[in-house]
C-alpha cells in the first residue's frame, strides 16, 4: 500500500494505491499521521486505486473521520469502487463518509 | 471365424473338398497306368525281338547245318560225274551224315546219263518208322520232276537255295523243305542237283518252342508267302494282337511272333487289377472317416456356435456389469477427493462388485466379492449392487445398511452363495469414514508414506445368518491418505509356480505409493500382479478401488502467528478461486471475512509472545464454499463478543468490532467451537445464481 499526500490550498488529498488490509493497515499508521494533524481542513481519500479494505482500514477512515469532526475540518471519499463501498453499506459507514467523484 | 449356416452347406463343403482329392487321385492313377502301360509295351517289344532274333539264330544254325552238309557233297557229286551209280553212294553219305536230314537225292538234268534214261534222280531215304535206308531211282514220268518248279528254279538260281515246302510223294512221304545245291560239270554248267531234305517238323518245333506269353506263337513264312510254320491249330485268337517279324538271314524266310494284346499287358492287368481294388477300398474308407468326420465336425461346428452365442451374450452381461460400475466423473463435491477403480473379471462376467458416489455431501462406497464365478455371481453381484444403491439412499449409517443388505440376501439365497463386503461412508466435511465389513478382505491405508492394514475383526460375512448383526467402526481421512480397497483376487493371484500374491507382497507395493494418485496406485498395484502373475491364466476377478484423499495443499493455508503471513491469504484465495471454478464476485468478500478471522485469530489468540498457528481450510461442497479456521490458541468464541452498534452517531461509534460483524454479515452460516484444544470456527458461503443441478 502506497499512500501519496498533497497539499493544494486547504485541501489536503491522500492517494490509497493498493489494499488497504489489516497488514496495510498497521504499516500506515504514521503515513497519515499529516492527516490528523490537518483535520481542520478538508481532507480527500481518494479510493480510486483501493480494490480492497479491511477492518483495519475502516477503522483508520473512522479515526480520521472522527478527527475531522472534532476539529472542525471535512472529510470526502473519492471514486471509491463498487467492492469497497459495499462494505461500508455493510458496516453502515456510508452515511458516515461522504463521497465525491 | 465364420460358420456355416446349414449342415448341407456344412457337408457340401467337405464333400467338395474330398471330390477334388479322389479326382486328382483318379487322374494320377490314370496317368500312372498309360505310363506303366507304355513302358510294358516297350519291354514287350524288347523281349520279342530278343526272342526272334534267338529263334532265327537257332533256325539258321540249324539249315546252316544242312547247307554245310550239302556244300561238302557237291565236289564229291562232281568228281564222280562220269559214274551215275556213284550217285547212289554220295546220296546215302549224304542222309548218313546228318541225323536231321530225311532224305537225300541226286537230280540231273534231261537225259544227262543216256543209258540211264529221260530221268535220272537217286534218291536215299529213311523207311518210314525205323532207321533203316530204302535206295531208289525216282525220276520217271509219274515223278516228272524236271518239270517242276522247285527243280527248274533251283536249277535257274546261282547258288544253293531252299524250297518247299511241299508233299513229297516219292520220297520222303512227308512235308517237307529241302535244300539244293548246283552239280556242275568242268565247264562249270549245272548238269544236276544234290537235294538234301529235312521235314518241316524239324523247323516248326523250333518254331513252336518259341512260347513268350500262354497264349502267344510263333510263324515261319517262305518268301513267297507260302506258310512254312502257321499258329498252332487250337489257336483261335481273339481281339487285338501284336506281331513282331524277323527275316531269317539268307534264308528268305521270315519269322514272326503273335503276341494276343490281353497277354502283353497280363501282368500290368493283374497289378491294375490289384491296384484298382486298393485305391477303391482306399476311396470307401475315406468316403466312410469323411462322412463320420463330417457329422463329428458338424456337432462341433453346432457346439461352436452355440459356444459363440454364450460368448456373445456373456460379452453383453460384461458390458452391463461394466456399466453397473461408477463413472469417473464424479460432481465438484468430491474435488477433495480422487477416486479410481479397476475390474478385471477372470471370465467375461464377473463376481466381484465396487460401487461409489456422492449425496449429501457423502461419499457412500462399497466394495464386495461374491463367491464363486461366472454367469451366477455376477448375477447375485447386480442384485447386491442394486440393494446397495437403493438402501443407501437414505440411510447413512452403514451398519444399517449392511444388515438389511444381509436380511435381502440371506432371505433369497437358494444356492447359499456368500458375498464379503467393505462398505463406507465418508462425510465429506469432517473426513470421518464410518464403515462396516462383513468378512472382506481389510483395506490398505496408506498414509505418511507407509501402509497398513486396517486392523478392525470383520463381521459375517453377507447371505448365512439373515439375523447377523453388524457394527460400524470409524476412521479418519487426512489430506494424501488413501484407502485401498480390493478384493481376493489380488491377495490371492497366483503365479505359475502357484504362489500366491499374499497379503504382504500387496502391503509391500502399496508402500511405496507415497504420493501417487489414485489413478497410479491402481496402475502400479495391477503392474505388480501382472508382473508377478506372469504367464498363468488370471483364476479369478481382480477388483481394485483407491479412494485418496487429496492433498490439496491449495485448500488448507497454515499461518504463523505474525501479522504479516496475512499477505499470503489473498494469493491462496485467488488459486482456491481459480482450481475450483468459483464465482469471482464473491472472492473479495471471502477474502475480507477471512481475513478478519484470521487476524482475530494471529492477534489475540495466543499470548503475547508465543509461538502459534492457524490453519484455513476450504473446499467446496455442492453449492457452498466452505471454510474452517483452527488454532490451538486461548478458548474464544468471536461470535459472542459485543458487535459495535452500528446506528449510533458518529461521536458515539467505536472504532473497533467492526470484523466480526463483516464475517457475520459476509457468511451465511458460521459456528464456532472448541474441540481437543482447538478453536474451531467454521463459515459457509452459498454462490448465488449456482443451483446444485447447473454446477
Amino acid at each position: 500500500m502506497d499512500i501519496n499526500i498533497t497539499e493544494e490550498g486547504n485541501t489536503i488529498t491522500a492517494t490509497f494505491d493498493g489494499r488497504l488490509d489489516t497488514v496495510a493497515a498497521q504499516q500506515i499508521a504514521e503515513t497519515i499521521e499529516p492527516l490528523m494533524q490537518n483535520a481542520n481542513q478538508n481532507i480527500i481519500l481518494d479510493c480510486e486505486k483501493m480494490p480492497f479494505i479491511s477492518s483495519s482500514g475502516l477503522r483508520i477512515f473512522l479515526k480520521i473521520r472522527k478527527e475531522v469532526a472534532a476539529k472542525g475540518g471535512k472529510m470526502y471519499l473519492k471514486n471509491v469502487c463498487p467492492d469497497v463501498m459495499q462494505i461500508f453499506k455493510m458496516t453502515k459507514l456510508d452515511d458516515i463518509f461522504e463521497t465525491i467523484n | 471365424m465364420p460358420y456355416p449356416k446349414s449342415k448341407y452347406q456344412f457337408a457340401k463343403k467337405e464333400l467338395l473338398k474330398m471330390f477334388v482329392a479322389i479326382f486328382v487321385l483318379a487322374l494320377v492313377s490314370v496317368t500312372y497306368y498309360f505310363y506303366i502301360r507304355r513302358e510294358a509295351l516297350h519291354t514287350a517289344e524288347r523281349r520279342a525281338e530278343l526272342t526272334l532274333q534267338n529263334t532265327e539264330r537257332t533256325i539258321h544254325i540249324r539249315m546252316g547245318k544242312i547247307e554245310t552238309t550239302v556244300n561238302a557233297m557237291g565236289p564229291m557229286a562232281e568228281y564222280a560225274l562220269d559214274d551215275p551209280d556213284a550217285m547212289y553212294d554220295i546220296a546215302r553219305h549224304t542222309v548218313e551224315a546228318s541225323s536231321r536230314i530225311m532224305g537225300a537225292g541226286i537230280a540231273f538234268v534231261a537225259d544227262y546219263y543216256p543209258e540211264k534214261g529221260h530221268w535220272f534222280e537217286t534218291y536215299v531215304g529213311h523207311h518210314k518208322g525205323c532207321d533203316t535206308l530204302f535206295t531208289e531211282q525216282i525220276g520217271c514220268a509219274e515223278h516228272d520232276y524236271l518239270n517242276m518248279d522247285w527243280f527248274q528254279k533251283a536249277l535257274a538260281s546261282e547258288k544253293g537255295s531252299w524250297t518247299g515246302p511241299y508233299y513229297d510223294n516219292a520220297g520222303g512221304m512227308d512235308y517237307l523243305i529241302s535244300y539244293c545245291l548246283h552239280i556242275r560239270d568242268t565247264n562249270g554248267k549245272a548238269v544236276g542237283l544234290i537235294i538234301a531234305d529235312i521235314t518241316l517238323d524239324t523247323l516248326s518245333s523250333i518254331v513252336r518252342s518259341v512260347k513268350l506269353y500262354p497264349h502267344s506263337y510263333c510263324t515261319l513264312m517262305a518268301g513267297d508267302g507260302t506258310m512254312l510254320v502257321g499258329p498252332p491249330a487250337n489257336q483261335k485268337q481273339k481281339g487285338k494282337v501284336h506281331s513282331f517279324s524277323e527275316k531269317i538271314d539268307g534264308k528268305n524266310m521270315t519269322l514272326t511272333l503273335v503276341v494276343p494284346d490281353s497277354d502283353m499287358y497280363r501282368r500290368l492287368r493283374r497289378s491294375s487289377l490289384f491296384f484298382a481294388l486298393v485305391a477303391l477300398t482306399g476311396v470307401f474308407t475315406v468316403f466312410f472317416i469323411s462322412y463320420r468326420s463330417i457329422q463329428n465336425l458338424w456337432q462341433l461346428n453346432e457346439v461352436r456356435i452355440k459356444e459363440q452365442h454364450i460368448e456373445d451374450e456373456l460379452t453383453i452381461a460384461r458390458n452391463i456389469q461394466q456399466s453397473l460400475l461408477p463413472s469417473e466423473k464424479l460432481s465438484t463435491a468430491t474435488n477433495k477427493l480422487n477416486i479410481k477403480g479397476l475390474q478385471v473379471p477372470a471370465k467375461f462376467v464377473g463376481g466381484d462388485l465396487y460401487d461409489y458416489y456422492v449425496r449429501d455431501n457423502k461419499l457412500l462406497f462399497c466394495i464386495g466379492d461374491v463367491s464363486g464365478k461366472g454367469v451366477p455371481a455376477a448375477l447375485l453381484m447386480a442384485i447386491a449392487h442394486s440393494l446397495f444403491r437403493t438402501l443407501s439412499a437414505h440411510d447413512d449409517r452403514p451398519e444399517v445398511i449392511m444388515q438389511a443388505l444381509n436380511a435381502s440376501i440371506s432371505n433369497n439365497n437358494p444356492d447359499i452363495m456368500f458375498i464379503t463386503m467393505f462398505l463406507g461412508i465418508m462425510d465429506l466435511s469432517t473426513n470421518i469414514i464410518r464403515y462396516c465389513n462383513a468378512g472382506h478382505n481389510p483395506p490398505i491405508i496408506i498414509k505418511d508414506g507407509g501402509a497398513e492394514y486396517l486392523g478392525t475383526e470383520p463381521s459375517l460375512l453377507l447371505g448365512v445368518d439373515v439375523n447377523a448383526e453388524y457394527t460400524a467402526n470409524e476412521l479418519t481421512l487426512s489430506p494424501g491418505d488413501t484407502i485401498f480397497l480390493y478384493t481376493d483376487g489380488l491377495t490371492e493371484a497366483e503365479n505359475p509356480q502357484k504362489e500366491l500374491f499374499g497379503e504382504q507382497r500387496a502391503l509391500k507395493t502399496a508402500s511405496q505409493f507415497g504420493t501417487l494418485t489414485a489413478e497410479e496406485q491402481i496402475e502400479q498395484m495391477r503392474q505388480a500382479v501382472h508382473v508377478f502373475v506372469d504367464q498363468a491364466e488370471q483364476s479369478d476377478d481382480l477388483t481394485l478401488l483407491a479412494i485418496r484423499y487429496n492433498p490439496v495443499a491449495d485448500s488448507t493455508l497454515t499461518l504463523t502467528n505474525n501479522i504479516d503471513e496475512l499477505t499470503r491469504l489473498e494469493p491462496f484465495l485467488e488459486n482456491f478461486f481459480d482450481q475450483n471454478d468459483l464465482d469471482l464476485a464473491l472472492l473479495s468478500k471471502v477474502d475480507l471475512a477471512l481475513e478478519e478471522a484470521l487476524a482475530n485469530v494471529i492477534m489475540y489468540a495466543y499470548p503475547e509472545g508465543e509461538k502459534g498457528e492457524v490453519t484455513l481450510t476450504a473446499n467446496v461442497a455442492d453449492n457452498a464454499i466452505c471454510m474452517e479456521i483452527r488454532d490451538k490458541g486461548t478458548p474464544f468464541n468471536p461470535l459472542e463478543q459485543k458487535e459495535a452498534d452500528l446506528n449510533v452517531s458518529l461521536e458515539e461509534r467505536k472504532i473497533g468490532g467492526l470484523g466480526i460483524h463483516l464475517i457475520k454479515e459476509i457468511m451465511d452460516e458460521i459456528e464456532y467451537a472448541y474441540e481437543n484444544g482447538h478453536n474451531i470456527l467454521s463459515m459457509k458461503i452459498i454462490q448465488e445464481g449456482c443451483r446444485p443441478d447447473t454446477c
